[in-house]
């Protein structure tokens, strides 16, 4: 239609340069989608604006970006290779097997088993409410379950943590904690029936602010626990010191 | 099987993304090196706190990283896609602050750069991080370079940017339209 195709060419600009509300962002882009006409303008715009992400003089920002960086990424490489190779799932004695592959990441740092009694230092219950894991477990389970966290405590000096789970997967997310420290990550663990814990898939990086989330490979539906604990930037096949926040996920 | 470090860093940005997809973090680490002062470069560019600045840079190539799978070389070379990423990260970031606490910070430093209406627009305009201005920007009459400025590099919408300069919105749209239709020329011109 002429009057849309008008309305859409003079927003276009304002478009890529992501200067529409929502609204009307969404309303250009399923114009978009069915006319090829401003599809055409939009892309040519779109390579102006690339020019200006580049259009900015380069900074080197302070080196711990990169150990924030690369902690995480190290952490959840060695992760999913010790998942490939099933490395590190308990036996039924509750020990970890032997990992044969000396190449492996993991193996660079000798696990050392967490006393399933350890206390934590903070006891976080998350409340499940309605039934939600329940339900979530069940065949007639709606497709998105929401589990909302009720925090019993909190981290000392006033920090939060949250655990919101969808289906089987959860997110976790802190705000207000200290850095671990140089060269140190937040690693993140899932154990059932105090038996072994497992990694999570996932390793928290904390900003400035204290506040970091991170998404759980790991089916929390399998587990009762998630456990938080800080280890060495390239992460660790098992815990290697008592967790740091310990959050039950059911009751 | 994972490649040594000399190895990986004679590799182009498309293979080390496919080696990242895979979850090797020596690739990333080389994509990291080679492109980190062009996204904290952005991120400065946009937030003007170092350590909201940090924060986006760590976000955005945390992000990377753990979308590296969905990265197309159809639509665009990595470079490209990362900033786009960070871009998209440090506008939320923007807006959330402005929405929440700094959002008189952020009125108060506009108002004192744009005091409004068209006459004092070209004085007002002139003060805004002439020194961040780049290249291709800079060839722009500083009314269009200074719309396209708010909007990508700060985040305000069309209607905000109409509001504090108390301009009408058809004009804020055509400076925008007529700002970004110029910027190629700019760019040859330079070249």
């Amino acid at each position: 239609m002429r009057h849309e195709d008008d309305h859409c060419e003079e927003l276009l600009a304002a478009y890529v340069l992501g200067a529409c509300p929502d609204g009307e962002a969404r309303a250009i882009a399923e114009h978009l989608a069915r006319c090829a006409r401003c599809a055409t303008m939009a892309q040519r715009l779109r390579q102006r604006t690339d020019v200006l992400l580049v259009d900015v003089p380069a900074r080197a920002p302070t080196p711990t970006v990169k150990d924030r960086v690369m902690g995480p990424v190290r952490a959840e490489a060695a992760l999913f290779e010790a998942a490939r190779e099933g490395a590190y799932e308990p036996t039924r004695s509750g020990r970890p097997r032997p990992n044969r592959d000396r190449r492996s990441l993991v193996r660079l740092r000798p696990p050392v088993r967490v006393v399933a009694t350890a206390l934590a230092s903070v006891l976080l219950l998350v409340a499940v409410g309605g039934g939600l894991l329940a339900g979530g477990l069940g065949s007639g389970a709606p497709k998105e379950n929401v589990v909302l966290t009720q925090i019993q405590r909190t981290l000392p000096g006033g920090a939060t943590v949250a655990l919101e789970i969808r289906g089987g997967r959860a997110e976790l997310q802190v705000r207000g904690m200290q850095s671990p420290g140089a060269g140190r990550i937040y690693q993140v663990w899932v154990r059932k029936d105090r038996q072994v814990p497992q990694p999570a898939g996932a390793a928290l990086a904390v900003d400035a602010r204290g506040a970091a989330r991170a998404r759980l490979l790991a089916d929390v539906r399998r587990f009762d626990q998630v456990l938080v604990t800080s280890e060495p930037a390239g992460g660790s096949p098992l815990p290697t010191r008592v967790p740091v926040l310990e959050v039950r996920t059911s009751v | 099987m994972r490649h040594a470090p000399d190895e990986l860093s004679r590799l182009s940005d498309e293979k080390l993304m496919r080696l990242v997809a895979d979850l090797d973090a020596g690739a990333f680490e080389i994509l990291y090196d080679r492109h980190v002062a062009a996204v904290y470069g952005l991120c400065r560019r946009m937030v003007r706190s170092t350590a909201q600045a940090e924060d986006i840079c760590q976000d955005a190539f945390l992000s990377v990283w753990r979308s590296g799978g969905r990265y197309d070389p159809k639509l665009g070379n990595v470079r490209s896609w990362m900033l786009s990423i960070t871009h998209n990260r440090a506008i939320d970031q923007i807006r959330r602050s402005r929405r929440h606490d700094d959002r008189q910070i952020h009125d108060d430093a506009l108002a004192e750069r744009m005091p409004g209406g068209d006459s004092t627009d070209g004085e007002a305009l002139d003060r805004i991080q002439a020194d961040a201005t780049g290249r291709a920007l800079r060839g722009l009459p500083d009314s269009q370079r200074a719309v396209i400025e708010l909007s990508f590099y700060s985040g305000y919408s069309h209607t905000e940017i109409a509001d504090r300069l108390e301009l009408p919105l058809g004009t804020v749209k055509g400076r925008m339209r007529l700002g970004l239709e110029k910027l190629q020329g700019q760019l040859s011109k330079a070249a």
